[in-house]
């Protein structure tokens, strides 16, 4: 009884509490994809031109968040500096469930194309979806975005990559916007310089919001955008990317005062937040290496390449087809799938943000197999070699179908349970009324009611896909010696069209079977197969960094387009570290070269940097090793105490203080996020089949460009890119100002570096609903000073 | 009357040094033989404070201020030449000051290129011939009057004369056989390049000003704003309409499409070099990297025994030069370079450097939009000559002799543009317009710049020069001879009171015009002049002293009106974003000059959009005297 009443005290002090901080009424956030904080800030301190002496160039940010608010001078993204998973995470408050711009399903190569908007837009009116893939897919995983804490009657949201449901009336102002200009000699203007396409949406959409602002019920405001990122990546040069930045400050003053003469002004909070920043440097022309027609070539392994958009989009008129999310660049240099591009892709890149490339390879079994199996249905081979090649076929199986076999198990339980929640969904679907009230509309319930349409299709089509997948291989690992009959099959129906497999082991990436040697299948002195002069086979991380380019005529870039590989590595595989080295989840493998390599170990909260050798065993520290952290001058280490320091197990928030500032800033953090899985949380156990999905959009190589490289390859983007974990790209920006029942600080600057995940307990802190469960820390310099 | 001047002085150090201030002695109203002071000062000192962008050998320029009778001065861009001592006049601006010191009424009038001279009877005849592509020597009308590229106090003028234009041809002109057609569309065609060149030259040449501070050019911000979006637009079928408020926004858009461009170009090119095993060598006026030209290893050419080299000569537009036979007997061109072993170019004596002969391949520009437009093929110098006539035979055939017009015939029109849109997604160059700013810049560049090696420059402007097409045009070796004379012309013209003053005091009528009458009026009073064939012209003030005074107050008025509407459409709360002071002396001055009607908006918004208590007082004192100016 005392326990319990004591409870109910501290309960009731706590709501006492709560009630008498300030709360914030109502949040408007300002989303500026790509913005970097060292930009802002030295624009913010230029002065103006004539007129305007001794005012900012960027006035209004200087006078709402500078002077009148609190400037964040360390935020980072947290995770890869790109839009897709950096606004998941911004939006969410939760650990990665996005990591690309766009991920594949291994087994399936179902694509999720979480930035293509066009689909969305155009099929809106008859398709059942209503909500963006980046937000289908974090409402599957049962992860709340931070406007779904407000009901749907208190939000108000703008176009942008997690977009929740669709204002389609604000098209129509979009385009008369555009094209009806207030005067003929307005339109004839206009027509001279060029017709203000994209800014009419982007203005249409601020009146939306203005409008929006007069309504007290309203709550939760945003208004995305990507503009400033347009103009960085096609030019660095610094008058045009100021101009972007001055009509964003114009935007700034003209929402600031339309706050200001709403109704909840005195307890309305702005927040200005950019998803990372850009390394863009006026000097130079940021370099692009083709990965595609790398992995096309003999060099890369003669792959059929599945990306989500056509290279070099602007000069093909399929590049004008808005609607693309799958790719397939075929090579001409492929030895055994010459022909079959659409059947088998066997590489897939997602090279977005551009300053890095996440590359998922077919499994390497399947190749040796589909090799194998080529050569004895089509192949006349002669009676020693095809004897041995049959018996090397079933070596290969032998060795991954007990694996297999268990993961077809698990997977066809998965599917049996996805039957039963198919059933539900669908009664759930079919209980939905036909006709929805003006009132239910207004709450927005006929939404809910397509989401759960979307889910039961979308799950439907999963389970067919997978079924497909599950069949293949069943027939495959069922092949035996005794009844093996070449004729009896063909190979599209043993090794599955469209689909990479499971995921490559670090032997498989290193010794990787990209065909069959010139000369054949060879036979070794005991009429075996002899496995090393019968295949060509690519060590890609050898072969990703040995790529050098010969134009280098920038000074100071690299010749080399790739700056490291990273990878997952199993934890099974890390046994033989000593138990104080061992982590308790996957580990990561950073990738230089032969003598520069190291493991990034995860354990509870805390991150370790190991350098190791080949064997992935304990090596000495010393310069050059991915992420420079002993070589940086900027670690908050000291000198003499550095090696030790970094070969020490911390938590996240001492790493943070002690990278944030070196060249590849938060990149430990960042990586673990990437890659790894979360600490596991004990209460909750993870749903097998979410789980699955999640594993199965993973990729096999992380590979990181080199300083000013990028591997964009649907057009060019020589002004400059982001992506990698260097702080030019990752330094993002956060900046709070409210009104005076806000209590938000005036000209506070909070130096201490916070990452993407402090952006939602923040802002739910701020409005007085915290939620201890999220896993960032929310900013205490703000909210402590209020 | 005091007068501004600028000179350069060398210090004790040996620096030279611009020092400017305002001379008692210069006046306007002195005599033109007494102004040949010319105040004249270098920029060779930036090189000292911007080693990076001013490398050693790219071209220098300098402002010459030359004072015109009557309160005006005409501005001239000289540059210096390589391998010369003598420097190059370029391009001339006529400011009209209204002869006094107060920059708040200046305006620019005319911009002259020098480069260019005007056409005489034999090329004008040359130009009427269909289908004939050359440029024979015809003479050059070097001293003549030049004629102004742009009447910047009039930019619409040349809009509905072309507009006229083409109504009459076709009107009246077309439906009088294929001959006349053809010949009278094709002098039209070729007057209407020769002016395209002669904007993109005096734009090149305005751009690179840009980059020097303001006190050396001698033209502040906003007037270089206005030059290059004016100059821009002048090449766009109806840019002479745009309004001046939307010119900043021309200027910007203009200068981020052509800085995407020429990014976007470098990295295809790049790219393309890099997968074909070429060489990739940015050059460009004043190091800008808006040409490149790609060579070729003569060590790459005898291993070429490659098989499983293979050449991709999309957006490249050249042949392969691995299996062409003229390359290994190459005795033209050629450079010996040094690279390190990561390819990094290096000095001849470093470390492990590895020395290549490299063969010149092909020039491109890189500001033609989408792909890199080749301008020189080493090795076949006429192609790119060749695919320009085709281009021009075709448009010629069809519209000239065949009498198709895209605009009278709809099945045409839809299938050029399909036919248009789907080569130029492929990356055909098939942008006229883009072309001739291609040729004219790379004219230019070659020229001026200094940094490129003396028989390297020679050779490309030899293989450029056969590029024209247009029988209008003057070759690249008299242009400097063209220059010198066409600016004693343009002096003799400015001395002379018959001349640029009279006409001075003409556009000065016209512009108080322009403000005292509606467009009815003043179309009336031109027809008067036309029907008395000139025997009446309409003057609003004979006074020269009195139309200055009325003609500056107009101009103070619309700087003022212009910059409160900035102010206005720039931020919601103007103290925010601009000095209160500038805004305050803004209305007041209004109020001076008398507030003219179309001035009411403005104040009234300003008044609206400010919390200073002051301007709000003022702006309500000048609304209640709207329409006080004087003659209003």
């Amino acid at each position: 009884m005392l326990p319990r009443l004591g409870l109910l005290l501290f309960l009731c002090a706590a709501a006492a509490a709560a009630s008498e901080a300030p709360r914030i009424q109502r949040v408007v956030i300002l989303k500026v994809d790509g913005l970097p904080e060292q930009l802002l800030e030295r624009f913010v301190k230029e002065t103006g031109g004539p007129g305007r002496e001794n005012h900012s160039r960027l006035p209004w940010i200087q006078h709402v968040f500078a002077q009148n608010g609190v400037w964040m001078e360390n935020f980072y993204v947290r995770g890869l500096s790109l839009s897709a998973p950096s606004w998941s995470l911004l939006d969410s408050g939760r650990h990665l469930q996005i990591r690309g711009n766009v991920e594949y399903d291994r087994y399936t190569l179902r694509a999720y194309d979480y930035l293509n908007f066009f689909p969305f837009y155009f099929t809106y009116p008859v398709s059942k979806h209503v909500d963006m893939p980046g937000v289908e897919l974090m409402d599957e995983a049962g992860v709340p975005l931070l406007i779904d804490r407000f009901p749907y009657e208190q939000r108000f949201q703008s176009l942008q990559l997690l977009q929740r449901g669709l204002r389609l009336n604000s098209f129509p102002g979009a385009l008369k916007r555009a094209v009806a200009a207030s005067s003929p000699k307005d339109f004839l203007d206009e027509w001279q310089i060029g017709i203000p396409w994209s800014a009419s949406l982007y203005r249409q959409m601020e009146a939306d919001l203005i409008r929006a602002l007069k309504d007290p019920q309203v709550r939760y405001l945003d208004y995305f955008t990507g503009d400033y990122d347009h103009t960085a990546h096609l030019t660095a040069d610094p008058i045009s990317q100021l101009h972007t930045l001055e009509n964003l400050d114009a935007l700034v003053g003209r929402i600031w005062n339309a706050i200001s003469a709403s109704p909840l002004a005195s307890g309305t909070a702005l927040v200005l937040v950019s998803d990372h920043g850009m390394n863009t440097s006026e000097k130079i022309f940021s370099q692009g290496f083709n990965l595609v027609d790398w992995f096309n070539s003999a060099a890369g392994g003669g792959h059929h390449v599945l990306t989500n958009r056509h290279p070099l989009t602007e000069f093909k008129l399929k590049g004008l087809d808005p609607f693309v999310s799958e790719v397939i660049t075929p090579s001409s240099q492929s030895s055994y799938l010459a022909g079959q591009a659409d059947e088998y892709p066997t590489v897939m890149l997602d090279l977005d943000g551009n300053e890095r490339a996440s590359i998922g390879l077919r499994n390497n079994t399947l190749n040796t197999i589909q090799i194998l199996l080529d050569q004895l249905i089509q192949k006349r081979l002669p009676g020693p070699v095809r004897s041995a090649a049959l018996s090397a076929l079933f070596q290969t199986l032998d060795k991954v179908r007990a694996e297999w076999r268990r993961d077809l198990d698990d997977l066809s339980q998965e599917l049996v349970a996805l039957d039963a929640r198919i059933d539900i969904q669908q009664n759930r679907v079919e209980a939905q009324p036909k006709k929805w009230t003006k009132d239910q509309v207004s709450r927005g319930l006929d939404k809910d009611a397509r989401r759960e349409a979307v889910q039961l299709a979308a799950w439907r089509a999963e389970r067919k896909a997978y079924a497909e997948y599950v069949s293949a291989i069943w027939r495959l690992l069922d092949l035996t010696p005794a009844d093996f009959d070449p004729g009896r099959f063909k190979i599209t129906e043993l090794i599955p069209p469209k689909s990479l497999g499971p995921l490559n082991s670090l032997w498989d990436l290193r010794h990787y079977v990209t065909g069959r040697a010139p000369g054949g299948l060879v036979l070794d002195e005991n009429g075996s197969l002899d496995w090393n002069r019968s295949f060509t086979t690519v060590d890609y991380f050898e072969a990703l960094r040995s790529i050098s380019a010969r134009n280098n005529v920038q000074p100071g870039i690299a010749p080399q387009p790739v700056d490291f590989i990273a990878v997952r590595v199993p934890q099974d595989t890390l046994t033989t570290l000593a138990p104080e080295d061992r982590p308790d989840r996957d580990a990561i493998l950073v990738w230089r070269d032969a003598a520069h390599r190291a493991l990034i170990l995860a354990r509870g909260n805390e991150l370790r940097y190991l350098p190791v050798n080949d064997d992935l065993q304990p090596a000495p520290w010393s310069p050059g090793l991915p992420l420079d952290l002993l070589e940086d001058p900027m670690l908050a280490i000291r000198a003499e105490n550095r090696e030790r320091w970094l070969s020490q197990w911390h938590d996240e928030r001492a790493w943070l203080d002690a990278v944030y500032r070196t060249r590849y800033s938060n990149g430990i953090i960042s990586l673990a996020e990437e890659l790894l899985d979360p600490p596991a949380a004990a209460d909750n156990p993870p749903d097998r089949y979410r789980e699955r999905k999640r594993n199965l959009r993973r990729t096999d190589l992380l590979v990181l460009a080199n300083d000013h490289w990028n591997f964009n390859v649907r057009g060019f983007n020589p002004g400059g890119n982001h992506g990698s974990f260097f702080r030019a790209s990752t330094h993002s920006v956060l900046l709070f100002a409210g009104g005076k029942d806000t209590r938000i600080p005036a000209g506070l600057r909070v130096e201490t570096p916070y990452d993407s995940l402090s952006f939602v307990p923040t802002i739910l802190g701020l409005m007085g609903f915290p939620e201890p469960d999220l896993p960032g820390s929310v900013i205490r310099e703000l909210v402590d000073s209020r | 009357m005091p007068y501004y001047y600028c000179e350069a002085k060398t210090l004790e150090e040996g620096f030279p040094h611009p020092i400017c201030g305002y001379s008692p002695w210069i006046s306007p109203d002195a005599s033109l033989v007494s102004w040949l002071h010319i105040e004249k000062f270098s920029m060779r000192w930036v090189a000292l404070i911007f080693p990076v962008v001013a490398l050693a050998a790219t071209p220098e320029f300098q402002v010459e201020r030359q004072p015109v009778a009557h309160g005006a001065e005409l501005l001239t861009v000289f540059s210096s030449l390589p391998d010369s001592a003598a420097e190059i006049p370029l391009v001339s601006v006529l400011r009209d000051t209204l002869g006094d010191t107060d920059p708040a009424n200046d305006r620019l009038r005319y911009i002259w290129v020098l480069t260019s001279a005007r056409p005489t009877v034999l090329q004008h005849v040359a130009a009427f011939v269909p289908f004939f592509y050359w440029r024979p020597d015809l003479g050059k009308n070097m001293d003549a009057k030049p004629g102004a590229i742009l009447d910047l106090g009039d930019t619409s003028k040349v809009v509905w004369n072309a507009l006229a234009q083409s109504l009459v041809q076709a009107a009246a002109i077309d439906s009088n056989g294929a001959l006349i057609r053809a010949s009278t569309r094709r002098y039209r065609a070729n007057l209407a390049d020769q002016r395209q060149v002669n904007l993109m030259e005096g734009l090149a040449v305005v751009s690179q000003l840009e980059k020097m501070p303001e006190e050396q050019t001698q033209f502040s911000e906003q007037e270089l704003l206005e030059m290059q979006a004016r100059l821009a637009l002048a090449g766009k079928t109806l840019g002479g309409l745009v309004t001046p408020e939307r010119l900043p926004e021309a200027y910007y858009k203009n200068r981020v499409q052509t800085e995407e461009t020429r990014g976007h170009n470098w990295e295809l090119l790049r790219q393309r070099a890099e997968a074909n095993g070429l060489y990739f060598d940015p050059l460009g006026f004043a190091g800008s990297r808006s040409h490149a030209l790609l060579w070729v290893a003569r060590e790459d050419l005898s291993s070429s025994g490659d098989s499983t080299r293979k050449f991709d000569g999309r957006f490249l537009g050249i042949s392969d030069p691995f299996t062409d036979s003229r390359l290994k007997r190459w005795t033209g061109y050629t450079q010996t370079r040094y690279f390190d072993e990561s390819g990094r170019p290096v000095e001849a004596g470093a470390p492990g450097a590895v020395s290549r002969e490299l063969i010149p391949l092909a020039l491109y520009a890189l500001e033609y939009p989408k792909v890199p437009l080749l301008l020189v093929d080493f090795r076949n110098t006429r192609k790119p000559k060749h695919r320009e006539m085709l281009r021009l035979a075709t448009g010629d055939a069809v519209s000239g002799v065949l009498g198709i017009s895209r605009w009278g015939n709809w099945p045409y029109l839809a299938g050029s543009v399909t036919w248009n849109f789907v080569r130029s997604r492929h990356g055909d160059p098939n942008n006229r317009a883009a072309r001739l700013r291609a040729y004219s810049e790379v004219r230019r560049w070659l020229t001026l710049d200094g940094s490129i090696d003396p028989a390297l420059r020679a050779d490309l402007q030899r293989r450029l020069e056969i590029l024209g097409v247009n029988p209008l045009e003057e070759s690249v070796f008299e242009e400097t001879e063209i220059a010198e004379r066409q600016y004693e012309a343009l002096l003799r013209y400015a001395a002379d009171p018959d001349g640029l003053p009279a006409r001075l005091e003409r556009d000065r009528n016209a512009e108080l015009a322009a403000h005292r009458h509606t467009l009815p009026a003043r179309t009336g009073l031109r027809m008067a002049k036309w029907l008395s064939f000139g025997a009446y012209s309409h003057r609003e003030m004979s006074d020269s002293t009195s139309l200055n005074a009325a003609v500056g107050r107009e101009r103070r008025a619309e700087r003022q009106i212009r910059f409160l509407e900035t102010v206005a459409k720039s931020s919601p709360q103007a103290d925010v974003v601009w000095n209160i002071a500038e805004v305050r002396s803004a209305v007041n001055g209004l109020i001076a000059t008398g507030i003219p009607a179309r001035s009411a908006h403005v104040v009234t918004r300003i008044m609206q959009q400010t919390s200073d208590a002051e301007i709000r007082e003022l702006c309500a004192r000048a609304l209640a005297t709207v329409g006080s100016a004087a003659g209003q």
